[in-house]
């Protein structure tokens, strides 16, 4: 079921220079929706958060947040939405609390100003740092405020750039649960991350991005079930040698890439890339190997990141 | 503009300021009253005693000309490029206010700690005056044009310094410039002025040609992409 669309992009693009940042990508984020954006460095990532923002001319296409033109109704879109940036982006000399009273003012909080501010405080876990200033925060602390100010507010939309980049275990595992609650509560998430076992946890739905280009979207399940498996975990009937295996698999996968475990009696291989699991059953056979089960890995978002990547890669070189 | 965005912006900077530069406040203030001092020592011999007397009792009126302008650059260079270099300006300007809202935020609040440097050197140099043995303290019928008209006068080169600081990006060498050049300059401007008597009239002149500097300031940030104020490297 598509939910109520919060952000709609249709085909938008962004040239600076020779480079083409964005090029015709189009994506929506329904209400409640975690959306992962994903993709190397340089792929258009943060200039679609950017052009979220206001930030960005857009050369072609149409950018919509709750309905509304990003560039001409900006002022409308912005007092509904929180970002984090990739840099903390605090004032270093406001205390934890005066930053968020700060922006609890700035945006209007409904209800008691005070109150929110106690309990974006509180839910943050900066209880006991409300009195120091940002500057003598350690950087876990740093982003549990730049957390803090981007949802002071209780914004519709909350946009993420790279939030767990750099940050300590238990302040990433508190962001996580808080955006899982944001989301429940009906916000909509937009994340950029590198970290793509966070975004395969998080996100309901997924893009792929490279050099400008959606390359990939949906689902995490149906991202990982598009990509081949990157891997087998065989068994045999009887014990095998690691030499015999590495014969047998002699162009299909490298040393490094084979495991025997159980004494010989099972092995996990991953074939090098562009190579079917397939064809690792078929030389194992071929060299008289006694294969009893023969179970192809579960991908995860990573292995469907790289195979849209090297997808795309090969399509291009032909 | 939102006035209740405005004041929270203002007190941002007034307590960001205090916190930052509380150094600088005492020492442009002894800074002002040793830069006013200087026609004692230069002017001496082209100016005769009843002069130069005339002179160093005028100055004060226009103390606020230099003491302001000067402390506010310190403080705009710390309130914007800094910021900007930092990426506190970037949240500021997405969803903290206007680019309106947000510069005149700073131009306030620096205005509002030049006014106290103001303060604190107007009585520095009486208390020099009274050190020489004369009566330095500008008089009860110049304190309007002290307290008001010169201070609003001075809010116009405090304006253009911010504006200067918005549109120029990140440039370090600017944060030294700017200071010198408006220290020395309105050193001058103060000595040229301080030989004329000051007149309602051209008080009055003054804080409506501030106010519209002021005014046209504003609509140039108002109207400059918010990208290029937050400092975002375009590729």
């Amino acid at each position: 079921m598509r939910t109520e669309a919060v952000v709609e992009a249709n085909a938008i693009s962004r040239r600076f220079g020779r480079t083409q940042a964005l090029d015709a990508v189009s994506f929506r984020i329904g209400r409640g929706e975690i959306a992962g954006y994903i993709g190397p460095n340089g792929s258009g990532k943060t200039t679609t958060m950017r052009a979220m923002l206001g930030l960005v001319r857009l050369d072609a296409g149409e950018l919509r947040i709750f309905g509304r033109d990003v560039r001409s109704e900006f002022a409308a879109i912005g007092p509904h939405l929180g970002a984090v940036f990739d840099q903390h982006a605090l004032h270093p000399d406001l205390t934890v609390r005066e930053t968020l009273d700060l922006y609890a003012r700035l945006l209007g909080t409904p209800g008691d100003r005070r109150r929110r501010v106690d309990d974006v405080i509180e839910a943050m876990g900066l209880g006991e740092r409300a009195g120091t200033r940002a500057k003598k925060l350690s950087k876990g602390l740093a982003q549990r405020l730049a957390f803090g100010r981007a949802i002071v507010h209780s914004p519709a939309l909350l946009l993420l750039d790279e939030p767990f980049d750099g940050i300590d275990t238990e302040t990433h595992r508190h962001l996580r649960d808080l955006l899982r609650q944001l989301a429940r509560q009906g916000t909509s998430i937009f994340l950029t991350s590198h970290d793509l076992h966070e975004v395969d946890q998080l996100a309901s739905r997924v893009v792929i991005l490279d050099r400008g280009r959606v390359v990939a979207a949906g689902t995490p399940a149906q991202l990982k079930g598009d990509a081949a498996a990157a891997g087998v975990s065989v068994r045999f009937q009887e014990p095998v040698t690691a030499a015999e295996v590495h014969a047998a698999l002699a162009g299909v996968a490298g040393r490094q890439d084979i495991e025997i475990e159980a004494g010989g009696l099972q092995a996990t291989i991953h074939p090098v890339a562009g190579v079917p699991v397939d064809a690792v059953a078929t030389r194992l056979i071929a060299a008289g190997l006694r294969v009893r089960q023969f179970q192809p890995l579960e991908s995860t978002l990573e292995d469907a990141y790289f195979a849209h990547l090297y997808d795309v890669t090969a399509k291009e070189s032909r | 503009m939102k006035l209740s965005r405005l004041t929270a912006l203002i007190g941002k900077e007034i307590v960001e300021g205090l916190r930052a530069g509380w150094a600088n406040i005492p020492a442009i203030a002894v800074l002002t009253v040793l830069l006013l001092a200087a026609p004692m020592g230069t002017a001496r011999r082209s100016l005769s005693p009843e002069a130069l007397a005339l002179l160093m009792a005028r100055l004060p009126v226009f103390l606020p000309l230099l003491a302001m302008p000067f402390y506010a650059s310190a403080v705009l260079s710390r309130a914007i490029q800094t910021e900007r270099l930092r990426g506190g300006l970037l949240p500021l300007l997405i969803y903290g206010g206007s680019p309106a809202e947000v510069w005149l935020g700073k131009v306030l609040g620096a205005f509002s700690l030049a006014y106290l440097v103001m303060l604190l050197s107007l009585g520095g140099y009486a208390g020099y005056g009274a050190w020489l043995g004369r009566d330095y303290a500008p008089a009860v019928s110049a304190l309007p044009y002290v307290l008001i008209a010169m201070p609003i006068a001075a809010l116009s080169l405090i304006a253009l310094q911010a504006l200067l600081f918005w549109v120029m990006g990140r440039s370090a060498l600017l944060s030294v410039v700017v200071p010198i050049v408006v220290m020395f300059g309105g050193a001058q401007l103060v000595v040229l002025l301080g030989l004329r008597p000051v007149s309602a009239s051209g008080a009055a002149v003054a804080v409506l040609a501030s106010c519209a500097v002021v005014a046209a300031s504003t609509m140039v940030v108002a109207r400059y992409p918010r990208e290029r104020a937050a400092g975002l490297v375009m590729r």
